[in-house]
C-alpha cells in the first residue's frame, strides 16, 4: 500500500520511485525530484529545482511543518488502521474542543430525549450546553465533572439504537 | 542632577528611606509567562523568588528559573492557585516578604490580599478595600458615577432576571450582560434582543459563579464599533500618582485582546491628555495605590466611557514598559515596600510606537477553538526592538487546564508602522511546531489595509472575517508540503532505507 498524507481532510499519496542518482516522489500521482537537507531545523527543501526554507518536527503520526510562513499538520495515514474505522455516527457526542466537564445533568443509565441537556462543559471561557441528538440511552459518560478531555474525546456513548 | 547642590531632594530621599521596609523575598502566586517575566526583575533586583506550580506544569521553565520551588495541589490544576490557604501557608514556611500575584488567578481577589495582611506578609498591589471596591463591576461604576466621571448607560443594580430584562429594554438592546465581580473579559455575553436574554442570562450567571464565586450580573449598552482604550497607572502611599500613557486593546474576539498596542493610534493630542488625567483622576479619588489600569470605551467621536479598573499588572504591560523605558513589576515592589515615586508625570518620556501580540494555543481556522499538544520544536524571535515573554520551552504539553495563551511578542519601532513591520518579522523567526497556533493569523491582521490605517474597534475580527481567511494552497505548495512531510515522517525514510531498490536513488553506501 503507498503512503498517504491527510492535510486539511483530503488524503495524498506519497511514494518514492527509482531515478537516477536523485531521489524522485510521485505526489497525487505526479513525479517531482526532490531533496531535504540536514536534521535540523530549519531545513532546505528542494523540489523541481525550487527550494524552500522549511522546519519539521514529527511525532506519532503527525508531522507539523513550516512552510512559506505557514503551519500545517498533516496526518500519515496507515491504511490498516484506516480500513478498521469506528462505528461513531449518532452513538457518541465527541468533544467539539478541549475543555473541562462543568456538570454532568444525566447518569449511565438514563433515558433521554432529543433535545434534552446531557452537560455542561466550559472551554475558553465560555460555557456551552450539550444537548442529545436522538432519544436514546445512556451507556457511557466519559469524564466526570471537573476531568479535563482533549478535541475528539468521547463525552457520551449511547447504547446501540438497534439493542 | 547635582545631588549636593539640592538638600531638599537628599532630604526627601532620606525620609523616603527611612519609612521603607525592604524586600528580600517574593512568591509570585502565578505561572507561565508572567511568573516568568517577575522572575527577570526580581533577579535583576537581587531578590529571592519563590514558585508556586501544579504538577501538570512540572517541566514547565519557570520552575527552575526560580531561587525554591513549592508544589501545590487542588481539585483542578487551577482551583490550586485560587487556594489562598494554601499560598499563604507556603509564603510563611519559605519566609517570604511579599507576594505577587501577577494577573489572573487572585490578582483581584480581596480576600487573599486580607489573608496576607493577616499572615504579616505585604501584598504587591492595591489594598483589600480598594481591590473589592474597584474589581466589583457594580460598585466601581456607582464610584465613578458619583464622582462624575463618564460612564456608559446600564442598569445600576445587579437584579434578577425579569427586572434585568426590564431594564435592559429601558437601555435599549444590544445590551451587554457582565458578572458583577468579573473581569478578563469572561461571563460577558452580548444580547440582541429579548428572545436571546433569558439564554444569556443563564450562561452569564453560571459562569460568573464558576469563575469568580458570585453568580450577580448587571448589564449595560452595549456601544457599537467602540475602541477599547487604557490607561496604565502608578500610585504610591504619598498620594502621587502618574499614568504612563495610555494603550489600545481594540482587535479583540470573544471579549479577549488579541492585539495591543501604544500610542492608541489617530487619537488627538487633546483626547489623550484628556483621558489620561480621566484615569489618574479617578485612581486618585480611590485613594489608589500601586500600578493599575483604568478601562474605557470610546465611540468614534472620541467620548470615552468609562468601563472597569484592573487592580493589578496587565497581560499587556510590555508596550507600556517598551515605550517609556520604566519597569512596572519594579515600580510595583518598590511601592510596596512604601517608597514614593522616582518620577513625577513630568519626568516620563514616551518614545516611539510599541505593538504586542498575543501568541494562542487556538485554532483561527474553526472559530479560534483552543488546540492542545505538545510543542515539538520551538525557535524564538530576536532581533532589533523585539521582546519576548513566554511560557514555552521544546517538549512543553499544553493541556486544557489553563489558558491558551502562549507567549507576548512585542515589538518596538520609531514609528507605528516600523513596530508593525518588525512584528512581522518576528511572527516569522517565531516557531512553534508540534499544536496549531493562531500566528498565521495574526500575520494577516498586522498585513490588513484597516489596520494599518489604524481603524481598530472591537468588531474588527468579525467585520473583516472574510479578507482575514487564509489563502488556499496553491497546487506547487501543496506538492512542496507533502514532499516535505513524507521525507520528515520516520516511519517514511526508514522505508526509503529498507527498499534496496532505492538504496541508490538516495545515494546510500552499499556497505553501511
Amino acid at each position: 500500500m503507498k503512503p498517504k498524507y491527510r492535510i486539511n481532510d483530503l488524503e495524498y499519496e506519497v511514494s518514492p520511485v527509482r531515478n537516477g542518482g536523485a531521489l524522485t516522489l510521485e505526489i497525487d500521482g505526479r513525479q517531482h525530484l526532490v531533496s531535504l537537507s540536514g536534521n535540523e531545523n530549519p531545513r532546505l527543501l528542494t523540489i523541481d529545482g525550487k527550494s524552500y526554507e522549511v522546519f519539521t518536527a514529527a511525532a506519532e503520526d503527525q508531522i507539523y511543518l513550516r512552510l512559506n510562513n505557514h503551519d500545517y499538520q498533516l496526518s500519515a495515514i496507515d491504511p490498516i488502521a484506516a480500513a478498521a474505522s469506528d462505528k461513531k455516527g449518532t452513538d457518541t457526542m465527541i468533544a467539539p474542543m478541549p475543555g473541562v466537564v462543568v456538570s454532568l445533568a444525566i447518569s449511565a443509565g438514563d433515558e433521554v430525549k432529543a433535545g434534552q441537556i446531557l452537560l455542561t462543559i466550559e472551554s475558553m471561557k465560555l460555557q456551552t450546553a450539550i444537548i442529545a441528538e436522538r432519544d436514546g440511552v445512556i451507556a457511557v459518560i466519559g469524564f466526570k465533572e471537573t476531568e479535563t478531555f482533549d478535541k475528539g474525546a468521547v463525552l457520551i456513548r449511547f447504547e446501540d439504537q438497534d439493542s | 542632577m547635582n545631588r549636593l547642590g539640592d538638600p531638599t531632594k537628599l532630604e526627601a530621599e532620606l525620609k523616603d528611606m527611612d519609612q521603607a521596609s525592604v524586600i528580600r523575598r517574593v512568591l509570585i502566586a502565578n505561572r507561565g509567562e508572567i511568573a516568568r517575566r517577575i522572575l527577570r526583575t526580581l533577579k535583576r533586583l537581587n531578590i529571592e523568588s519563590v514558585v508556586v506550580y501544579h504538577a501538570i506544569d512540572k517541566s514547565a521553565p519557570f520552575i527552575a528559573e526560580a531561587d525554591i520551588a513549592c508544589e501545590i495541589s487542588g481539585d483542578t490544576p487551577t482551583g490550586a492557585y485560587l487556594d489562598i490557604e494554601q499560598i499563604v501557608e507556603i509564603a510563611l514556611a519559605n519566609k517570604v516578604d511579599a507576594i505577587h500575584p501577577g494577573y489572573g488567578f487572585l490578582a483581584e481577589n480581596g480576600d487573599f490580599a486580607d489573608a496576607l495582611t493577616r499572615a504579616g506578609l505585604c501584598f504587591i498591589g492595591p489594598s483589600a478595600a480598594t481591590i473589592r471596591l474597584l474589581g466589583d463591576k457594580v460598585a466601581s461604576r456607582e464610584f465613578v458615577e458619583e464622582h462624575g466621571f463618564p460612564l456608559a448607560p446600564s442598569v445600576p443594580d445587579q437584579a434578577d432576571e425579569t427586572t434585568l430584562l426590564a431594564a435592559a429594554e429601558g437601555i435599549g438592546f444590544p445590551v451587554l450582560i457582565k458578572a458583577a465581580a468579573g473581569g478578563g473579559g469572561k461571563g460577558m455575553h452580548i444580547v440582541h434582543e429579548a428572545k436571546e436574554f433569558p439564554g444569556a442570562f443563564a450562561l452569564a450567571s453560571s459562569e460568573a459563579q464558576r469563575f469568580f464565586g458570585d453568580e450577580r450580573v448587571y448589564c449595560e449598552k452595549y456601544v457599537a464599533q467602540p475602541r477599547h482604550i487604557e490607561v496604565q497607572v502608578l500610585a504610591d502611599s504619598a498620594g502621587n500618582c502618574v499614568h504612563l500613557g495610555e494603550r489600545e486593546c481594540s482587535v479583540q474576539r470573544r471579549f479577549q485582546k488579541v492585539i495591543e498596542e501604544t500610542p492608541a493610534p489617530n487619537l488627538s493630542a487633546v483626547t489623550r491628555e484628556k483621558i489620561c488625567t480621566t484615569a489618574v483622576d479617578i485612581a486618585k479619588a480611590a485613594n489608589y495605590l500601586n500600578a493599575g489600569t483604568v478601562e474605557f470605551i470610546m465611540d468614534a467621536d472620541e467620548n470615552f466611557y468609562f468601563l472597569e479598573m484592573n487592580t493589578r499588572l496587565q497581560v499587556e504591560h510590555p508596550v507600556t514598559e517598551m515605550t517609556t523605558g520604566i519597569d512596572l513589576v519594579e515600580q510595583q515592589i518598590r511601592v510596596a515596600e512604601g517608597h514614593s515615586l522616582p518620577f513625577t508625570q513630568a519626568d516620563i518620556e514616551f518614545s516611539g510606537h510599541a505593538i504586542e501580540l498575543r501568541i494562542c494555543a487556538e485554532d483561527p481556522d474553526n472559530d479560534f477553538f483552543p488546540v492542545t499538544g505538545r510543542v515539538a520544536y520551538l525557535a524564538e524571535a530576536r532581533g532589533e526592538g523585539i521582546r519576548v515573554d513566554s511560557a514555552l520551552a521544546a517538549g512543553s504539553e499544553i493541556s486544557a487546564a489553563f489558558d491558551p495563551m502562549l507567549l507576548k511578542l512585542i515589538a518596538h519601532g520609531e514609528s507605528r508602522n516600523s513596530a508593525r513591520e518588525r512584528l512581522i518579522k518576528a511572527l516569522e523567526e517565531q516557531v512553534i511546531l508540534g499544536l496549531t497556533t493562531n500566528s498565521a493569523f495574526l500575520r494577516r491582521l498586522l498585513a490588513h489595509p484597516q489596520f494599518i490605517s489604524g481603524n481598530t474597534h472591537t468588531h474588527f475580527i468579525p467585520d473583516h472575517a472574510e479578507s482575514l481567511q487564509p489563502p488556499s494552497i496553491d497546487a506547487a505548495e501543496l506538492t512542496a508540503i507533502l514532499a516535505a512531510a513524507a521525507l520528515s515522517d520516520p516511519k517514511f525514510t526508514v522505508m526509503l532505507q529498507r527498499t534496496p531498490a532505492l538504496h541508490g536513488a538516495i545515494g546510500h553506501w552499499r556497505n553501511k
